[in-house]
């Protein structure tokens, strides 16, 4: 069996729309914010889909998105590949929280954002630890970084009910940044 | 919070003969992402070749730059080209007319806020071939204009083949 999300982010195919559906949308509008949750997530879905472009107000060029599931703080286990345009590498991580990726940050040209696709497989089942799987980039016409990771929060099998995300560097996600969330039957 | 479904197929384009591009126009400025799924293989004689392109009119290489991570089977690499130097939305492996009969490319590229006229665009993508490769790549668009077409083509002009698909889909976020 095919499963949509996985089309959706990953490989070439064909989808089926009438599976995939819009839960709620952030957009951080006026001023930065610290955070960006989304809660009471309905269980009526098999996976999860959260699409973004991101900014931060951390005075570097790019800055990290985290993510806890239901407010939970342990460090994921991770795996990914990266290339920064002129280097290839992998790497693994088992002491930051999830990572969604790169987003871009306030030393960037204004204007300029990160975006990524993260799958959030299986959600809803309680007899599993949750995968998400990243993939992410942004371009700086000079700099940048593609990203492709694995994680899973191994320790916790619940339902994942609530999302909330927020930036690496202590800084806010900047004005302009949107995450929307998408359930696949 | 529930909605309507959305991951709408918005146009397919599948090319019944030899064709030097492949375009989506009049695009509607109703969903919130772009997602643009397709094979394609070119007529240029080699075993690879670039796929490309550029959305609305802007077909130069002032406004678009890229960053992408590759593997063809020994070696995973990272390379960049930034303004100046490239033009087009993907910096696709393409197949080519050495490469065995019947081998496409597959293209899937991610084109986020499409319509917001207030941001550069930042496009995420992964395309490959059995007999070339595999790569996953960002691109930036540094123009806040909402993207209304999109036009694909080989890098030097060669013609895209028979059989060449795309699909459009519009993804609309509550």
């Amino acid at each position: 069996m095919i499963l949509p999300g996985i089309l959706a982010s990953g490989i070439s195919g064909h989808l089926f729309s009438s599976n995939y559906y819009s839960i709620a949308t952030q957009t951080v509008t006026g001023s930065s914010v610290l955070a960006v949750t989304f809660s009471s997530i309905p269980s009526t879905y098999t996976h999860l889909q959260l699409r973004w472009v991101g900014r931060t107000t951390r005075s570097t060029t790019s800055d990290s998105l985290y993510v806890q599931l239901n407010g939970d703080t342990s460090y994921y286990y991770s795996h990914g590949l990266s290339g920064n345009g002129s280097s290839a590498s992998a790497y693994a991580d088992n002491t930051n929280p999830n990572n969604l990726g790169l987003a871009t940050a306030s030393s960037a040209t204004s204007g300029m954002f990160g975006a990524g696709v993260t799958d959030i497989l299986d959600y809803t089942n309680t007899n599993k630890y949750k995968t998400l799987r990243n993939f992410s980039g942004f371009d700086e016409n000079g700099s940048g970084t593609i990203r492709l990771s694995s994680s899973a929060n191994i320790g916790t099998s619940a339902a994942i009910n609530s999302i909330y995300i927020y930036t690496n560097g202590g800084g806010n996600i900047d004005v302009g940044s949107q995450f929307a969330l998408y359930g696949i039957k | 919070m529930a909605s309507a479904p959305t991951y709408t197929p918005i146009a397919t384009q599948t090319l019944a003969s030899n064709a030097s591009s492949v375009s989506f126009t009049s695009i509607p400025q109703t969903y919130t992402d772009l997602v643009l799924v397709g094979q394609a293989r070119c007529t240029r004689a080699t075993t690879q070749s670039t796929l490309t392109g550029y959305f609305n009119s802007d077909s130069a290489t002032t406004n678009y730059s890229y960053t992408g991570l590759d593997g063809n089977g020994s070696t995973a690499s990272s390379n960049r080209l930034s303004s100046g130097s490239y033009q087009g939305v993907f910096a696709g492996l393409l197949a080519a007319a050495n490469n065995t009969a019947g081998v496409f490319s597959q293209v899937l590229l991610h084109i986020m806020n499409y319509s917001n006229t207030t941001t550069y665009k930042t496009c995420i993508g992964r395309n490959g071939a059995a007999e070339i490769g595999t790569e996953a790549e960002v691109i930036l668009w540094r123009s806040t204009a909402a993207i209304t077409s999109i036009t694909i083509n080989e890098i030097l002009g060669n013609n895209l083949v028979t059989g060449t698909t795309f699909t459009l889909y519009g993804i609309a976020s509550a």
